[in-house]
């Protein structure tokens, strides 16, 4: 189907750091609408004393029914005597992102359907998964509703496989079929035991759809219900009762599974769920990692990689268009270069040991022939199909000057060095940027045939008053002005020699200071601290689908050392969530 | 500067209302004329970026600028809600590309769209819809899934009205709607929503209360799709099952399938299209139209002349704005005029709708939030007295004049930035 979506202007910042000098209109000014750090954990309020979760599970090791008292911890999470102690996330139910309606549904079904893709399209950011904004309009109530009819009628094709029953069954026969069916699907579909409420209720209306219609079409009137229900669309982080919750094995098994796989628990997760054997860091990691290694898995984290830098969308022709009077050969490199990223990402965690440095430092990259000669490789690969090729070493160098990156950062005819620079600097440094102060005066330079972007940008960022806010940004976009609005090398514009100096500024002594083009910058990036806990700050939010808040930082820093200069495996990340305390406990405070 | 304006507004206003009185022209007579016999409906149309205000004079004798021209003709039943102040809104940069949902809801939980929704469209198929044309995404966190999300796609949309992907009623074979059939897909339908309600329910309890409202969403998603099983409706269907509300006016026509388009133009006349048909089909009461979103750099306009994206015109100041603005105006006074066009009882249809339109800001290029254009076309069955005039609100936050409007509609409701009490200021 297609989606047309608008590209907008991303205004997206999480902490403030002080940037002044910015004069805004005379007059009434609005509220200064700082974007504060998300909400820390604990909207107070009791839990609903009785409840219990559906499902009949039993509490992982660990448990602590009876109520502690929070421990007390500084701003950065640690406890007095400097244990790492952050504070429980609250209680939870996350929306399954469309990719992760997508993949549960072949997992549940065996079928390859991709339903979900044709969904009203969710907020892309910071990342897709965000769990606040993933609700439930009722256009997508209608979506989930037809598709469950759809889907259903796969369950009637398969109802002797998935129900099985025989043909001349009597009523309390079909009955105990159907039973055996919600058991064992409802299971898997609700990814933990259904309880004995539950099949009760379900029982009932199988026999009330069974007076309407024949037993197949019954089971698949049970399976069209469970495909719509909130345990089946939610994955549910609520554990147990009590106001420090441990989350249940059975939710355990799905955050892991989720996290790596994007997906439901395989049959050995959920029968380790079943054992109570997710109890322990060690335990989780050994699923981590035995699932880490699958291509699935692989296929899952490069998403993360593309979400987190922009450059999921290139193949959208209204996400990332570009002027095809100025760039005539973009539309035809579109696909390569999407696929370019895709190859590359997957060649760096398959082949490379996941390494954050390779990523953002390659010499090389998975091009092919077309796109090859485009970079000017030395010798681009013959043939249609993305192959390993070495590229010109003084203009390209890891992912950030590769045409995916460079293309979704700019405009579609104008390489636009601020949004570059700006999301060189929140997303890919994790440095923050006070929103435009209310009312802010600003007019974009108007193309030019006479003025470099440059010399265009610069004008405009000398004469504003705004220009205390733009030297931690432009700077840094400039920097990448060798590369054009479609990722094509350019060393002049308009008849002029391009200026690629740039500067890093105010982010860590390890990185400031000048550069010149992109391939300085990557290379002094890819091997930094700066970068190793930019990406772990973000496979964070990514994993937990929210922001992280201040009292994680010492759990972030101590996941972030997991990655060494000798061996920056972004896979580490995944793992490091995987074992740290906030992955199992909840709180209801 | 801004309060010699205001002092020359007020002596406008003033004056304006002297030829008011002295017009003898405008029907007034409406609401003892038009009982509740007809549907009554709410339609907001927005366009992206900012407008200023751009009408001149007062009553009887406003003067509409080339952006507005083509509501001249209207203007005996426009109201112009001006002199708010849009603190609670978008003011800022920061939040502009969210800002539509904003301007709408006060940036409260509710637009009103959602406030007014459920009353409107108790009896009908949707209580509200919302089309929208290359919109995207919403942004970021916060603001946007607050309010239902504007549907792009004009095939989706005719699915959801026309189309099968609920069981219907048996097709009939006259060419209009006809009586319903017996449906027997009720019960079977209600137990799986009754059923999937419980589990929201369940979880409700359980989850903490950051989570309440997405689940309390959730509920009333589930409540929407209870309302579009046939068997509540009835007022019968077309050939190939499309269902038709219970009070359809003389425009509902037989539905044809829009073709797919990635074109601005086309997509924008299926939309309006669609929009007027749900409200004539009477299969919604209550809808929305956003075009684009503000801060959008990915759409140009080449068939207006203008290669340059929504957000480079905005900076640019470009006079290019307004030539996209003016083709905006003009497909929605075309939409208006449409209603104005069907009888409906002694009036049309715009006699029993209101329509209101509005942007997020004043200006993008400075991100004035300022008032935009505020202004209503359409008596709302008798809700609105006349037309022609200007409603001054005085600097108040301009989500009082949301609150006329609602009010207008038969509802109250008191929205963020301006809850307290303050006087209602009614349109009738």
């Amino acid at each position: 189907m297609r989606s047309f979506r608008c590209r907008h202007v991303l205004v997206f910042m999480s902490f403030l750091m002080p940037c002044g000098g910015c004069s805004t209109d005379a007059g009434r000014s609005s509220r200064a609408s700082a974007d504060t750090p998300s909400a820390g954990p604990g909207v107070d309020m009791p839990g609903a004393p009785g409840v219990t979760s559906p499902g009949g599970v039993t509490p992982g090791p660990g448990t602590t029914p009876v109520a502690t008292p929070p421990v007390p911890v500084d701003s950065s999470g640690l406890t007095p005597d400097g244990q790492c102690k952050p504070p429980a996330s609250s209680l939870a139910v996350r929306r399954l992102t469309h990719a992760e309606y997508d993949n549960t549904v072949a997992d549940l079904l065996g079928v390859a359907e991709t339903l979900g893709r044709s969904f009203q399209v969710d907020p892309t950011q910071p990342f897709r998964n965000f769990s606040a904004t993933l609700v439930v309009p009722p256009i997508l109530a209608e979506q989930y509703s037809s598709a469950a009819t759809k889907l259903a009628a796969q369950v009637v094709a398969q109802v002797q496989t998935l129900a099985p029953c025989a043909p001349a069954a009597t009523g309390a026969e079909e009955l105990a079929c159907a039973e055996a069916f919600i058991s064992s699907f409802g299971k898997r579909a609700y990814r933990r035991p259904i309880d004995t409420t539950e099949l009760t209720k379900f029982s009932a209306l199988f026999s009330a759809e069974r007076a309407r219609a024949d037993y197949a079409a019954s089971i698949g009137y049970l399976a069209e219900v469970m495909l719509q229900s909130p345990f089946f669309l939610y994955k549910t982080e609520l554990g147990n009762s009590g106001l420090d919750r441990v989350l249940t094995p059975y939710e355990v098994a799905s955050e892991i599974s989720y996290l790596t796989t994007g997906s439901m628990p395989d049959a050995t997760l959920i029968l380790a769920a079943d054992n109570n054997a997710l109890g322990t860091p060690d335990a989780i990691e050994a699923e981590v990692r035995r699932l880490i290694a699958t291509p699935r898995a692989s296929t899952w984290l490069r998403g993360f990689v593309e979400e987190w830098l922009g450059i999921d969308q290139v193949r959208d022709t209204t996400q990332v268009p570009k002027d095809a009077t100025l760039f005539p050969a973009f539309e035809n490199l579109r696909t390569p270069i999407a696929d370019e990223a895709d190859a590359f990402i997957d060649a760096v965690l398959s082949t490379s040991n996941g390494s954050i440095y390779t990523l953002f430092s390659a010499s090389w990259s998975e091009v092919n022939g077309p796109l090859g000669s485009y970079y000017g490789a030395p010798i681009p690969p013959a043939g249609a199909t993305p192959q390993r090729t070495d590229l010109p070493p003084a203009e390209r160098a890891g992912i950030l000057t590769q045409a995916a990156f460079l293309a979704a950062h700019a405009k579609p005819g104008d390489s636009f060095p601020i949004a570059r620079g700006k999301y060189l600097r929140t997303r890919v440094m994790c440095r923050s940027l006070p929103p435009p102060p209310a009312n802010a005066m600003f007019q974009a330079p108007g193309p030019s045939t006479i003025l470099t972007t440059r010399e265009r940008f610069a004008q405009h960022s000398s004469s504003s008053a705004c220009a205390s806010c733009h030297t931690l940004i432009d700077p840094l976009g400039f920097g990448f002005e060798n590369y054009d609005a479609a990722g094509g090398f350019r060393s002049m514009e308009n008849g002029k020699p391009v200026d690629a100096s740039g500067s890093i500024i105010n982010v860590s002594p390890e990185v400031d200071g000048p550069y010149v083009g992109g391939v300085e910058f990557s290379q002094r990036l890819a091997n930094s601290q700066v970068l190793r806990d930019c990406v772990t700050r973000e496979v964070f939010r990514w994993a937990n689908g929210r922001e992280d808040i201040p009292t994680e930082a010492c759990a972030l820093s101590s996941i972030s050392s997991r990655m060494t200069q000798a061996s920056p495996d972004i896979r580490e990340i995944v793992v490091g969530i995987a074992r740290s305390e906030g992955f199992t406990l909840r709180s209801d405070r | 500067m801004a309060n010699s304006i205001m002092k020359r507004r007020d002596l406008l206003r003033t004056l304006g209302a002297a030829a008011f009185l002295a017009q003898p022209v405008f029907r007034d007579t409406f609401a003892e004329a038009q009982p509740s016999a007809f549907p009554l409906r709410f339609v907001v149309l927005t366009v992206p970026g900012g407008v200023y205000h751009k009408v001149s004079g007062d009553a009887g004798n406003f003067g509409f600028d080339t952006t507005l021209k083509s509501f001249a003709s209207l203007e005996s039943e426009m109201l112009f809600l001006d002199d708010t102040w849009n603190e609670q809104c978008c003011g800022g940069a920061a939040p502009h590309s969210e800002s539509t949902a904003s301007v709408l809801s006060g940036s409260g939980p509710t637009s009103i769209d959602a406030v007014v929704g459920p009353k409107l469209g108790a009896t009908v198929k949707f209580s509200s819809l919302q089309f929208g044309v290359f919109t995207g995404a919403p942004a970021s966190t916060g603001r946007d899934n607050t309010t239902a999300p504007a549907v792009d796609e004009p095939a989706v949309m005719f699915n959801r009205l026309f189309g099968g992907s609920l069981p219907t009623p048996a097709p009939t074979t006259t060419g209009t709607a006809t009586a319903p059939p017996a449906v027997d897909t009720g019960a079977r339908r209600r137990a799986l929503l009754d059923h999937l309600k419980g589990e929201v329910q369940l979880i409700k309890q359980l989850a903490s209360t950051k989570e309440q409202q997405k689940l309390d969403q959730h509920l009333t998603s589930l409540s929407e799709l209870e309302k579009q099983i046939p068997t509540t409706m009835t007022g019968g269907t077309f050939p190939g099952g499309g269902v038709v509300g219970a009070t359809p006016s003389v425009g509902c026509k037989a539905p044809t399938s829009p073709e797919a388009s990635s074109d601005l133009p086309v997509i924008l006349t299926q939309q309006l299209d669609l929009m007027y048909q749900a409200l004539a089909c009477d299969l919604s009461r209550v809808a929305t139209s956003q075009i684009l979103k503000s801060g959008c750099q990915s759409i140009t306009f080449p068939w207006l002349g203008v290669s340059a994206d929504h957000h480079a015109l905005e900076h640019n100041f470009s006079p290019d704005v307004d030539t996209v603005n003016t083709y905006f105006f003009d497909q929605y006074a075309a939409f208006v005029k449409r209603l104005q066009a069907t009888p409906e009882g002694s009036g049309t249809m715009l006699d029993n709708t209101l329509v209101f339109l509005t942007s997020e800001l004043a200006s993008g290029g400075d991100h004035n939030s300022n008032p935009g254009i505020l202004a209503t076309v359409g008596r709302a069955g008798g809700g609105v007295r006349a037309g022609g005039r200007r409603i001054g609100y005085g600097q108040a936050p301009h989500v009082r004049a949301l609150r006329s409007i609602a009010n207008a509609l038969g509802v109250d409701h008191e929205f963020p930035g301006d809850e307290g009490g303050a006087a209602l200021i009614s349109l009738s």
